[in-house]
């Protein structure tokens, strides 16, 4: 009954092909109109299926699969071409579809002028098409397909500037991590296979609880190398250092990556599988150790970057942390409604960036900027909300996604101080980095007098206006998320905990980053000179990243390297080749002597035949 | 004295066979009133086999037996039925132009087709020797004089005196076959020689294995394996090319039909003995097969050795025997239809009058030159290769789970190993389409009949490999 549903698959495809072969021919910005006009479509049936499951009981709401076709029938095992329509993959769609479009629409500004206009527009309709492939599969099987097409359309959006050499390694990067986390996936994927035979969501979440007991050990393989893949597309620890490079593609492509699409697709994983991680207390253990590292980890990172997208990019690692302590901790929903305030507040602050980058003529340096507010004000407006939002002012929609998360992280049943205390911390620390940009770029006086800043087109205003509005006020939808998603979850909606005390200590913290950096504004360059002196080592390490990129470059790419040359040399060129080219030769050989052997006279064909018949008939009948 | 029993006559089994003959026959008086221009006998050609495939449907509770149980309707001949109707279809479609191109203006070829389809819908519904060996001798005929049908042209007469000649050596075999097993078992029926077997009651067991070799090459033969297939690059290279097409596809299918029910059905008690020669025929004809294609230049006489290649893959799922195999038989068989006639009619299409663009070096640069064309050929020669997600994966994929299922292990995995030779030279065209540069001017023959065919045989080729589901549940 949800047929129509394929509809929000077929819109993008019809769009990434159409303008794919036919684009060039469109004259003008009409490439970008198509573009965002069919992915605006897919909005719109995706809210139609909203209403649609609104319009249901709340027990019918879930496990509603659309069978297009019936594909591979093989003895038991069968694979149909099927979505899956309930409340977890429509609120994605939404998101994916609804802030998809938005970026759409602002891109047709970003990128007016670029040569290669409609090539850009045809990948983020792929885009679109791969992650919500990603999210409506109704099993593994295209699960992996679409998590797969969203690493080749991520690849080719990063490198989508191929002139620059950053671009393209960037897009290489981004494309081995996540083949590591494919990998995982895949595995993840056989061992469920093994253990339910099938690949079916709605049986394997039928048949586990049945199955298996609490920390059984297939349930924890899959769900661990699950992880992987979850980890990598979500740029959690250790498969992070992708992401941050990563915004070396176009910035609207690095707002579709950060706010609507691909790092999202982690935390969709787990709340998808939540039926197997509540059977694998230590995987969500570890799923919420990871998540609180990550966010304290990208946190402290971010605290001075000079790259205005990267110190976002690494905000995204930061919060996406908190998704996963969320889900790790039990809260699925409340990591969903994380995900979705989230959505809008950093493709609000990406898109905003991206103007004031459009503004400067390619500036990205903080320490470049200044004095904005006079010259850019509306971007300037949202640029505020955004932050304020990021940081967690009371009453933005990221203070109650957020402050749930925090508390959660205590008083859950998984939830402990430990986890609590990382939040917490994070927290101060994204007041801090956040404001910073915002201070550095936007108030004082212009470092740089010699670039004129201009302010952004209205195509490019409009969809920050209404993603600042909606980071503003999406926080009273809360309530309402979590029982619309709640069938998903076995029906469970989060506690909300009440706890003055850590409630106060978490907006301290929060206030606490502000005055710090407000005060590190205010101090004049001689003592700020001192101060930097005083903490350089510190500097330096976060600065570096904590050599996470240097470590993999010795552990794993020049062993790798050096082995590579190794076995090119020896096994390559002295063994393969040689043989290969032995092999070649004789085969070549015979084939000649056949042509031969085929002379052109009958004669030696019926003698030929009639030698056969011997041969046959001495083996079969006197052997 | 006993009179002989008159069969009971069984009008709507047979019904697909006498339209055809009726419409055949048309074909032939038609012929004789219309001017030069045989295009209408074409179409009507194409009715009648439309309409005989459709009559095919006739009984409604399948299988049924006629004519005593040398004659029977079952799922198996229905599908052979619509195969045999979409091939010669499309070998009809590619000659229109090409015999306008080619002065080949005989009505009777036409007729010639209708008649060898005949010949093959009674092959793979036969359960009787006697009908079988019929069945094979219309389809032997026709063919005899449509490989030879441009009489002016030397080739084309070599390839028709050498097909007949050792045609008819194989039909001695074949019949002399024939008559020792019925010596061995006392019957034709396929029903009557199998439970004789089983029973015990063989008069003479040499006899019988006797037999059971000659037809082993009889049918060998017919389908060009190893060591019978010399009369294949030849005859395929001499032919006109809309009935090297032809051949390769529906004459093949109609005697494996044969094959596979004397063989699994008749001859399965004593499997043991002849089945290990089946399985060196089939071996060395895959071997045979791509090891010859690989060094040819001429693109008929590559495709001629490929298809000796692809006789061997078939014969695999008659060696197995079971149900799967059957329907894996089936499914092959409509993939290699879809392929071959497709990369014939990418052939038929880049010849022109006086040059047919035979040499493999003259499709250098077409890539270029016409994109959609070579992509159709490329994809043609990757489903032929065998590569997902193609139809011809699909096909290899069951018939060697058959194989695998009965515990033919070394015999899959000399398959693959075929496979992966014979994608040596599949390659080899698509480099030379789309890797090396343009050697001669391409004044392809855009007929739309022509491009009908290739079109189709797109669809095919990509739809069985991408949803083979349907197809599937009905060959089973």
């Amino acid at each position: 009954m949800f047929l129509y549903a394929w509809a929000i698959l077929f819109l993008p495809l019809l769009g990434f092909i159409g303008l794919s072969w036919f684009g060039d021919r469109l004259p003008g910005a009409k490439s970008g109109y198509a573009a965002s006009a069919v992915v605006g479509a897919a909005f719109l049936v995706s809210f139609f299926a909203f209403g649609h499951l609104l319009s249901l009981e709340p027990e019918q709401r879930i496990n509603n699969v659309a069978v297009l076709y019936p594909w591979i029938q093989a003895g038991s095992f069968h694979l149909d071409l099927a979505i899956l329509v309930d409340p977890l993959s429509v609120f994605m769609l939404l998101i994916i579809t609804g802030v998809g479009f938005l970026i759409h629409v602002y891109s047709i500004g970003y990128m007016d002028g670029d040569p290669e206009y409609t090539r850009f527009f045809s990948y983020m309709n792929l885009f679109i098409f791969s992650m919500a492939l990603l999210v409506l599969a109704a099993d593994f099987f295209f699960l992996i397909v679409g998590w797969a097409l969203v690493g080749l359309a991520s690849y080719l959006l990063i490198g989508f500037w191929t002139e620059k050499t950053s671009a393209v390694l960037a897009a290489r990067k981004a494309f081995v991590m996540n083949v590591i986390g494919d990998v995982g996936m895949v595995i993840a994927a056989f061992v469920a296979f093994d253990a339910f035979g099938t690949l079916n969501f709605v049986e394997i979440f039928t048949e586990a609880p049945k199955l298996f007991g609490e920390n059984d050990e297939t349930v924890l393989l899959i769900t661990l190398f699950l992880l992987v893949g979850a980890f990598a597309k979500s740029a959690q620890l250790p498969l992070h250092t992708w992401l941050p490079d990563a915004m070396e593609g176009p910035t609207p492509v690095s707002a579709l990556i950060h706010a609507a699409t691909m790092v999202t697709a982690g935390v969709y994983l787990v709340a998808r599988c939540n039926v197997l991680y509540d059977l694998a207390p230590y995987a969500m253990y570890f799923i919420a150790t990871v998540g609180a590292t990550t966010a304290i980890f990208a946190g402290t990172i971010a605290l001075v970057q000079n790259d205005i997208k990267r110190v976002i990019a690494y905000s995204t690692m930061s919060q996406l942390g908190y998704m996963f302590l969320a889900a790790g901790v039990g809260a699925y929903s409340l990591a969903m409604f994380h995900l979705m305030t989230h959505a809008f507040f950093k493709a609000l602050l990406f898109l905003s960036a991206g103007s004031v980058i459009h503004g400067l003529h390619g500036e990205q340096d903080i320490r470049n900027m200044g004095g904005l507010k006079t010259a850019m004000p509306i971007t300037c407006g949202v640029f505020l909300i955004g932050t304020l939002t990021l940081a967690g002012f009371p009453l933005t929609s990221g203070f109650f996604s957020k402050e749930a998360i925090i508390m959660s992280a205590y008083h859950a049943p998984m939830g402990n101080f430990l986890f609590w205390s990382l939040a917490v911390l994070t927290a101060g620390l994204t007041a801090f980095y956040s404001f910073r940009i915002f201070f550095y770029a936007f108030l004082g006086n212009s470092r740089n007098p010699q670039v004129k800043a201009h302010e952004s087109p209205p195509i490019m205003l409009a969809p920050l206006a209404v993603l600042a509005f909606f980071s503003l006020v999406m926080g009273l939808a809360g309530p309402a998320v979590m029982h619309f998603l709640a069938p998903v979850f076995g029906g469970q909606i989060p506690v909300h905990y009440e706890d003055g005390l850590l409630e106060s200590i978490a907006l301290l913290a929060g206030l606490a980053g502000f005055v710090a950096v407000l005060g590190l504004y205010l101090t004049d360059e001689e003592r700020l000179e001192m101060i930097k002196e005083a903490l350089l080592p510190f500097h330096e390490i976060l600065y570096k990243k904590y050599y996470v990129d240097e470590l993999y470059d010795l552990l794993i790419v020049i062993p790798t390297k050096a082995t590579g040359k190794f076995m090119d040399q020896l096994t390559e060129k002295k063994g393969i080749d040689f043989s290969v080219d032995k092999v070649g030769a004789v085969v070549k050989q015979i084939s000649e002597e056949i042509s031969a052997w085929q002379n052109g006279r009958v004669r030696t064909y019926a003698l030929n035949m009639l030698a056969g018949v011997a041969i046959i008939l001495l083996f079969v009948v006197f052997k | 004295m006993d009179m002989i029993p008159a069969p009971e006559i069984d009008l709507v089994s047979l019904a697909p066979v006498l339209v055809l003959s009726v419409f055949a026959m048309g074909v032939l008086i038609l012929d004789l009133f219309i001017g030069k221009n045989k295009t209408i006998l074409a179409y009507i050609s194409i009715a009648g086999l439309v309409v005989s495939a459709l009559c095919s449907f006739g009984h409604a509770d399948l299988p049924v037996s006629s004519f005593n149980g040398a004659y029977v309707v079952d799922n198996f001949s229905i599908f052979f039925t619509f195969i045999f109707a979409i091939s010669s279809s499309l070998a009809i479609l590619l000659s229109i132009n090409y015999n306008e191109q080619e002065g080949i203006k005989i009505g009777e070829y036409y007729a010639l087709i209708l008649f060898c389809t005949v010949g093959m819908i009674l092959l793979c519904s036969s359960t009787d020797m006697i009908m079988i060996f019929l069945g094979i001798e219309i389809v032997s005929i026709s063919l005899y004089i449509l490989a030879g049908i441009r009489r002016t042209d030397q080739r084309s007469n070599e390839a028709a005196l050498k097909y007949f000649l050792l045609g008819a050596f194989a039909t001695g075999f074949l019949l002399y076959g024939m008559a020792m097993i019925y010596g061995a078992t006392g019957t034709t029926k396929l029903a009557g020689i199998s439970s004789t077997i089983v029973a015990g009651g063989v008069k003479s067991q040499a006899i019988l294995l006797g037999g059971i070799v000659l037809l082993l090459i009889g049918f060998g033969f017919k389908v060009a394996a190893v060591p019978f297939h010399m009369w294949a690059p030849d005859v395929y290279q001499g032919a006109p090319t809309p009935i090297t097409a032809f051949m390769a596809v529906g004459p093949k299918a109609a005697v494996l039909a044969a094959f596979y029910r004397v063989f699994a059905d008749g001859f399965h008690g004593v499997a043991a003995s002849w089945e290990m020669a089946l399985m060196v025929v089939a071996v060395l004809s895959m071997f045979i097969g791509n090891l010859g294609a690989i060094m040819q230049t001429n693109i008929k006489r590559l495709l001629a050795y490929s298809s000796i290649s692809h006789a061997g893959y078939l014969l695999i799922a008659i060696i197995a025997r079971n149900s799967l195999g059957a329907s894996s038989l089936l499914f092959y068989m409509l993939t290699y239809l879809f392929t071959t006639f497709g990369v014939f009619g990418i052939v038929i299409i880049l010849g022109r009058k006086g040059n047919e663009n035979l040499e493999m070096e003259n499709y250098s640069g077409l890539g270029y030159k016409h994109p959609l064309l070579a992509l159709s050929m490329a994809i043609f020669l990757l489903s032929l290769g065998g590569l997902p997600p193609f139809a011809g994966f699909v096909g290899k994929f069951y018939v060697f789970s058959a194989a695998l299922q009965e515990g033919y292990v070394t015999l899959v995995v000399l398959a693959v190993l075929n496979s992966a030779i014979s994608f040596y030279y599949y390659l080899k065209v698509i480099v030379y389409m789309y890797m090396t540069d343009q050697k001669v001017e391409f004044q392809p023959t855009l007929s739309p009949y022509a491009l009908l065919v290739v079109a189709i045989a797109v669809l095919g080729t990509i739809q069985l490999g991408i949803f083979p589901g349907p197809v599937i549940a009905l060959a089973q």
